[in-house]
């Protein structure tokens, strides 16, 4: 049961087409797994069709439509292109990693390129477009991640285990969007290590007396 | 086979009171109320856009394929200008996206979607690939270790979708001019809200109010349809 949802405006951009494509991995693993969420979005979607039903035309091209018809003609039989090798997941990783972020990981979760962010925090980056940054995090069981604040947002899903923050407790499929309005503090629960897609959108600012020093590290 | 295309009049419904967010009519109630001016506008008729697709699914049928080009073609290159295409490179794109409809016709399934809808998300696509030449990640409905069962519309909704299509136009054009013209530079036009907000010259929290307004009411009706 999901009770933290993606907030409608980045629906509405997925729905649109326009959300950046990192910002779209958050979106597309969070509708993995919330049928409300996906509901709104096929929602969004009969709107954006029933816009684009009463919007402005553009005449096509005086033979746009033979054109069409001979390109239909002229392809070799349109023979689908052969998909990509697919890697094969351990059962752990398929159960935890959603398909669309599965496509971003390259290995077993237990192979990715995990370092040491702080004490009880372990980061495995997966792609970064200028200062958007999305990474994952494994934060040890019953473990605080430093007080921070952030410059940019930073979107948040739970794949496993769950943390607990001023705002609520997040369990897996919950969806956390921060901006630099918010400092927050999560804690994973205590009975498992909490595993979390982040997308952070602008640099991550630390602001806790102590964690500062982690400062350096965390923007490396 | 009827014609596709069909001038046809309809009538606005502009009483206050079908405007409260939840408010819900039935079909019959809406195509009642008479305006003092019925607005003329073009229409498509959905069960027929859907039975070309099918047409084209099982027959390759060219002429329901013409059909289907005659209306969406226009709105699709239209689509393309809007997201900031010069008109030979919106006319490719919209030649791709119609071999796509042609090529995926039988992948179209009237039970989950209109015809609108379906051949919108394969613009949208299209656009995100050739226009803006970024990836979308979405999510698989066939990924057997995440279930997304129980998101098929029951059968209720089945004969339902291309009501629900109609059901969106209608209410489209009883919204205000305000929230309208900030839905559409939000789904088309490529601005962030910031974007909007400073081009209409009005705060960031009033283009993300119409927003959620527009949508509340759109949802609220479309939830609350008897149709």
């Amino acid at each position: 049961m999901i009770s933290h949802h993606m907030p409608e405006e980045f629906l509405l951009d997925y729905a649109a087409g326009t959300l950046p494509e990192a910002e779209s991995l958050v979106v597309a693993s969070h509708l993995a797994m919330c049928g409300d969420c996906r509901r709104r979005v096929a929602e969004l979607e009969e709107i954006g069709a029933a816009l684009m039903d009463v919007d402005a035309t553009e005449a096509p091209a005086e033979n746009s439509l033979g054109e069409i018809f001979d390109r239909i003609d002229n392809a070799s039989d349109g023979s689908d292109v052969p998909a990509a090798q697919a890697i094969k997941f351990d059962t752990s990783t398929l159960k935890t990693v959603p398909a669309p972020l599965r496509g971003y990981l390259g290995s077993d979760l237990s192979d990715l390129n995990w370092k040491k962010r702080s004490a009880h925090m372990e980061e495995a980056r997966l792609a970064q477009d200028g200062d958007t940054q999305v990474s994952l995090l494994r934060i040890g069981a019953g473990r605080k991640v430093p007080v921070h604040t952030h410059e940019g947002e930073e979107f948040t899903l739970v794949l496993s285990g769950g943390y607990s923050d001023a705002n609520g407790h997040y369990l897996r499929g919950d969806v956390s969007v921060a901006d630099g309005t918010v400092e927050h503090a999560p804690i994973a629960d205590d009975d498992e290590p909490c595993l979390c897609l982040t997308v952070r959108v602008g640099r991550t600012r630390l602001t806790g007396p102590i964690a500062r020093m982690f400062n350096p590290l965390i923007r490396s | 086979m009827s014609l596709s295309l069909a001038t046809i009049e309809v009538t606005r419904p502009d009483i206050p009171s079908l405007l409260r967010p939840g408010s819900c009519i039935d079909r019959k109630q809406r195509r009642a109320i008479k305006s003092a001016e019925p607005v003329e506008r073009m229409t498509t008729d959905s069960e027929h856009m859907s039975a070309c697709l099918t047409a084209v699914a099982e027959r390759r049928d060219r002429a329901a394929f013409g059909d289907l080009f005659a209306f969406y073609a226009p709105r699709i290159k239209a689509l393309m200008m809007k997201a900031g295409a010069g008109p030979q490179e919106a006319e490719e794109v919209m030649q791709e996206a119609m071999l796509l409809v042609w090529r995926k016709a039988a992948l179209f399934d009237p039970s989950k979607a209109s015809a609108s809808t379906w051949i919108y998300t394969i613009a949208r696509n299209r656009r995100i690939d050739l226009i803006r030449r970024v990836k979308r990640p979405e999510f698989d409905p066939e990924d057997p270790f995440f279930h997304t069962i129980g998101d098929e519309p029951d059968g209720e909704q089945v004969v339902g979708m291309n009501q629900r299509a109609e059901f969106v136009r209608d209410y489209l054009e009883t919204l205000p001019e305000d929230q309208l013209v900030v839905i559409r530079k939000a789904f088309f036009e490529d601005m962030t809200h910031q974007a909007i907000a400073a081009e209409l010259k009005i705060p960031l929290g009033t283009v993300k109010s119409r927003i959620r307004i527009a949508l509340q009411r759109l949802r609220g009706n479309l939830d609350g349809a008897e149709l």
